[in-house]
């Protein structure tokens, strides 16, 4: 007997799958705010798993929906002169608040506003092939 | 009121829910909400009914201006 493939019922589990992530979440963020009234420095580092799922969970689903939010936008195409401005923004502003926030480290503070421009512009990269070509 | 003519053709060529629905390669609760227009079916599950009752899409599956309307306030 040939097994049954059936479309609606495969949408139906991704919904279910939705479904599954929403309830794991829900039940992070109470984890997390439970634990954040206990000691709040615990509860939001990297040492603490709960947190780290969170923050994969969350990265993941945003980078996913890039697709579905740029399509939708339709904007056109941004030139490689903005990306580049782009990235020397985010690399000034990134580095600036780390300065702030650990003045004893002007390196590390760049080193870190470089990661996040990297990150941001990479971002910004791949959602690029979602737009169209303004010509 | 149903806006395919899945049922009424399957009744005429004497084939059964569950005929159909195996040799579409979909359950029988998928192909009863087909035909009650429950489930909107992509166009290669209603390329494979079409098939099984040896019909066109167009005979099987055409909306007249007024039913796209009717199906799209349901």
């Amino acid at each position: 007997m040939k097994k049954v493939v059936d479309e609606r019922l495969k949408l139906q589990l991704i919904k279910n799958f939705k479904i599954a992530f929403l309830v794991e979440n829900a039940v992070i963020i109470l984890m997390l705010i439970y634990q954040s009234f206990t000691n709040i420095d615990k509860a939001i580092s990297s040492s603490n798993p709960i947190w780290t799922a969170f923050i994969v969970a969350t990265m993941t689903l945003s980078l996913l929906s890039v697709n579905v939010t740029a399509s939708i936008e339709d904007k056109p195409k941004r030139s490689n002169l903005k990306l580049l401005s782009y990235f020397v923004l985010i690399f000034f502003i990134g580095s600036l608040f780390f300065m702030v926030s650990m003045p004893k480290n002007i390196l590390l503070a760049l080193l870190c506003g470089t990661v996040i421009a990297v990150i941001v512009s990479g971002l910004l990269i791949y959602e690029n092939h979602y737009r169209y070509r303004d010509n | 009121m149903p806006t395919n003519n899945v049922k009424k053709f399957r009744v005429e060529a004497g084939i059964s829910q569950r005929d159909l629905s195996y040799i579409a390669g979909v359950t029988r609760q998928t192909m009863s909400l087909i035909e009650k227009s429950e489930y909107n079916p992509t166009i290669s599950l209603c390329l494979r009914i079409c098939y099984g009752l040896n019909k066109t899409l167009d005979e099987v599956f055409w909306l007249k201006q007024g039913d796209f309307e009717n199906e799209k306030s349901r």
